[in-house]
């Protein structure tokens, strides 16, 4: 039964990334007018033909679809071609991806660590002052747009304190606090509207498994609020938490691109915007199958965990 | 139209001479009492990307300053508009300007230590023209070829020495050389690289690549770089140069007074209200260059509705410059009186229209009755870009006015020179021509830059498109053309500017483009920075101290943090 389960979730994830690649592939196929002439506006009609045959335009949609396909899955991205020559996508995203990956990661780490306590706590304090006091300040937080934020934490934070950098990204290795201090703005502008909508969500949850028999039947056996609280009633609640999560993190890959530009962070959100401005569409075809890939494995990730969290979903989802 | 001006030509012209005088008199502070130090990095904000360093990978103005720090020119500018000998050492020319030698410096080598002499002469000028690239040798030139056209062949004729041969009579032929500040000393190594060209640049300048993206350019000092300062210190100060690309202008000005940015660039198309505030600021020292750099509105004369003289006029008419000034470039810079500025050997106010409602009404109306249709065109703007749709919509109110419909078109950057240069517009706005000469005009007001030569070397092969690929209007004016040729056959100095400024009443009267206003640039820089403007150019002379390239990072040095 399990095998199964887990045979059906590879399939549905290789059906997701055939779909949205192969889909890619059709708009490049699609275009009015040939790449080979976007890609060489001033090449020769030689060259043009060549590189039509080099990327596998001649091919029809499925010939062509298949030769990206084979040449992805060995790593090779395609190129991205200038009027004298041609650089790896692959080259790019190297850069690109850590840089995207860890400010997700780092983003995610400091949204859940203050929603979780908060979501706990306002739900336990449900009607009060203090409940009141969160849920509305979450409902301001989270009205602001993250890139709003950002140049506010710019103004305050780099130009008047002058405590942080406003700008460019520096890698762990040229040391720690160096490079904390280059993250520590672009994580707070993602993290805060997150903070906002992930408290929300385990609020309701939360709200909605403290009114439950077992919970009512673990307080009147003697057990602390706290351990009523965090073995009882949270790890129950935090399934739809960790799942939007997983949404955000695939979203967070790409999708960081104002926040990415003011503070010069330039991930995978900024190779995107460039390849789409370029006309980079072989390249642009790769990166959005990577953002794909990204986006179904954390899904997949995050389904695994809410099995083990909760083993009543991953009961429902096998017998589904 | 003097109501509008609020007192008349007089006072306009007053302004545009104050603001001329201003922007001319622009020092940087001087640190000469301070001696250099060697040592340190920058980092600097521009607003324009890397798109590469191939001939045909055109950097546009901030990059092109990054880039010039890795290139240098054959040639050089000074601050006096004179272009002079920089790599080369020497130039000579016939008396009737066709022909023209040209001899590189000794000593001086590129960073791949390969020493620059005829042989790399030879290729830079041959890729530049087109020819590398019909033997399968280089990439395509691009616009370059279309530049360089009036090149018949280019010889060896010593090791240090080549022989440049015209079609047409070039007294300005080092301007075309200079190709304000474009035409790089690129390392054979380089253009005959293959797929590398647009990826690994190698020049002769003081700081070498060390690594470059689409939105950095990092470049470290060149240890074996060819001159000394006047105490004999190798040149450059610096250790290094990071460029990043910021598009957003608030993460430059920012980046500026948190001090992540050392230095940073702007343009007066956009963001003259950052550019005033920086003024303000006591910590930084702000820079700007003269006025000339001259955007134009491009009418395109293959296809309706600006086949047509009567509607190119009404649109020309139509443009409230002054106003626009106003309201867009907060009076920051000059309303247009010609196609382009008071620096430049072609200004002449005689054709211009300016700004008069009721003739352009005239002319939609003439127009309508001779075509029987609307006067009615598409117009693009950068899509996302808040200036440029700002613009764009300024410039429709102005037509809605006189009863023309403009419809904008949202398009990338991107789209916007892909169609620009097929000539796949109605009209749009671009900025193109500048300077004081005409080397960066002519190529965009003439249909055939090799002059008409039958015999030209990419003459029946498809290149043949670059001889007018330039000229965005699309026009074939054989009396404007003829004397812009005339005029630089013309050795006397006076007599050849009355000439161009014939060709340009002749332009202005065919109202084959229009002009809204002149542009400038800015740069800011932090106390730390040092030396800028003082290093002078190699025979003596200074350079402009600011540019649409910015500054010259050779004799620039850092104190402090």
């Amino acid at each position: 039964m399990r095998g199964s389960f887990w045979v059906k979730r590879l399939a549905q994830l290789l059906i997701t990334v055939f779909g949205v690649t192969f889909g890619c592939s059709l708009l490049v196929q699609l275009l009015p007018v040939s790449p080979a002439e976007i890609l060489l506006p001033v090449g020769s009609p030689e060259e043009r033909d060549l590189l039509t045959k080099e990327i596998g335009l001649d091919r029809g949609p499925i010939g062509y679809y298949a030769k990206w396909l084979g040449e992805f899955v060995t790593g090779d991205f395609g190129d991205i071609y200038y009027s004298g020559g041609t650089e790896e996508v692959s080259g790019r995203l190297a850069t690109a991806l850590p840089r995207s990956l860890l400010l997700m990661i780092y983003t995610q780490i400091v949204a859940l660590s203050i929603a979780i306590p908060l979501g706990v706590w306002s739900a336990y304090r449900v009607g009060r002052r203090a409940d009141k006091v969160i849920s509305n300040t979450l409902f301001t937080m989270s009205s602001i747009p993250n890139f709003a934020i950002a140049l506010v934490l710019v103004l305050i934070v780099g130009v008047r304190l002058q405590w942080l950098p406003t700008l460019d990204y520096q890698p762990f290795s040229a040391g720690p606090w160096e490079h904390a201090k280059h993250m520590i703005m672009p994580v707070l502008s993602l993290s805060v509207g997150l903070v906002a909508s992930y408290t929300r969500l385990l609020r309701a949850d939360m709200i909605a498994t403290l009114r439950e028999d077992y919970i009512t039947m673990a307080a009147s056996k003697g057990l602390s609020d706290r351990r009523v609280l965090w073995r009882h009633a949270f790890r129950p609640s935090s399934v739809t938490l960790f799942t939007s999560a997983a949404l955000n993190m695939g979203g967070l890959i790409g999708g960081a691109i104002v926040v990415e530009t003011i503070f010069a962070t330039y991930g995978v959100g900024f190779e995107v915007f460039a390849a789409i401005s370029g006309r980079q569409y072989i390249a642009l075809q790769s990166m959005v199958a990577i953002i794909c890939i990204f986006y179904v494995l954390f899904n997949l990730t995050i389904d695994v965990i809410a099995g083990y969290v909760d083993p009543r979903t991953r009961d429902r989802r096998i017998n589904a | 139209m003097k109501h509008l001006f609020r007192g008349g030509r007089r006072k306009v012209a007053a302004v545009m001479a104050v603001a001329l005088v201003a922007s001319l008199s622009q020092v940087a502070p001087s640190s000469a009492a301070e001696k250099p130090k060697s040592g340190g990095t920058l980092n600097v904000g521009i607003f324009d990307s890397f798109p590469g360093y191939c001939m045909a990978d055109n950097l546009a103005n901030s990059a092109l300053m990054a880039g010039r720090t890795i290139y240098e020119t054959w040639v050089e500018q000074r601050a006096d508009g004179k272009i002079v000998p920089y790599v080369l050492e020497k130039v000579e020319n016939s008396a009737d300007f066709k022909q023209w030698k040209l001899t590189v410096r000794d000593g001086v080598q590129f960073h791949d230590g390969t020493p620059v002499n005829g042989d790399a002469l030879v290729t830079s000028i041959q890729s530049g023209r087109g020819a590398l690239t019909l033997l399968g040798r280089a990439p395509s030139p691009g616009t370059a070829g279309g530049f360089n056209a009036n090149i018949v062949d280019v010889v060896k004729v010593a090791t240090n020495t080549v022989q440049v041969n015209l079609y047409r009579p070039q007294v300005d032929f080092l301007e075309t050389l200079y190709a304000s500040g474009r035409n790089f000393v690129r390392a054979p190594s380089q253009i005959l690289g293959g797929a590398k060209c647009s990826t690994t640049p190698i020049g002769t300048g003081p700081f070498k690549l060390v690594s470059t993206k689409l939105n950095e350019l990092v470049v470290a000092k060149n240890p074996n770089y060819w001159r000394e300062d006047a105490n004999g210190t190798r040149l450059p100060y610096l250790d290094g140069i990071t460029f990043t690309f910021l598009v957003e202008t608030a993460s430059r000005v920012s980046g500026l007074k948190s001090k992540s940015l050392d230095i940073a660039m702007f343009t007066s198309a956009g963001e003259v209200k950052q550019i005033k505030d920086l003024q303000k600021n006591k910590n930084l020292t702000t820079i700007l260059s003269a006025e000339e750099y001259y955007p134009s509105i491009w009418m395109n004369h293959r296809i309706a509705p600006f086949n047509n003289k009567n509607a190119r006029v009404a649109v020309s008419f139509a443009i409230d410059r002054a106003d626009f000034v106003k309201v867009r470039q907060r009076n920051f810079v000059a309303p247009a009186t010609s196609i382009v500025g008071p620096n430049n050997v072609m200004y002449n106010e005689k054709g211009f229209r300016q700004y008069d409602l009721g003739k352009a009404k005239e002319a939609v109306a003439a127009y309508k009755a001779e075509t029987g249709k609307d006067l009615e065109f598409s117009f693009p703007y950068t899509a996302g870009s808040t200036e440029s749709l700002a613009n764009a919509t300024q410039i429709q109110k102005y037509m809605t006015a006189a009863g023309i419909k403009m419809n904008l078109l949202p398009l990338t950057t991107a789209e916007i020179i892909q169609r620009a240069f097929p000539q796949q517009f109605q009209a749009m706005a671009l900025l193109l021509m500048e300077g004081t000469g005409t080397a960066f005009i002519a190529p965009f007001v003439i249909s055939d830059t090799s002059g008409g030569n039958q015999t030209h070397i990419l003459r029946r092969t498809p290149l043949a498109v670059l001889y007018g690929i330039l000229n965005l209007s699309a026009f074939s004016d054989t009396t404007s053309e003829e004397l812009i040729w005339q005029a630089k056959a013309t050795a006397n100095a006076q007599a050849r500017a009355k000439v161009y400024k014939r060709a340009t009443e002749v332009l202005q009267s065919e109202a084959r483009m229009t002009t809204i206003s002149y542009l400038k640039y800015a740069l800011a820089y932090r106390s730390n920075v040092k030396g800028v403007g003082e290093l002078g150019l190699v025979n003596g002379g200074d350079r402009k101290l600011m540019t649409n390239f910015g500054i010259d990072y050779t004799g620039v040095w850092k104190t402090g943090k």
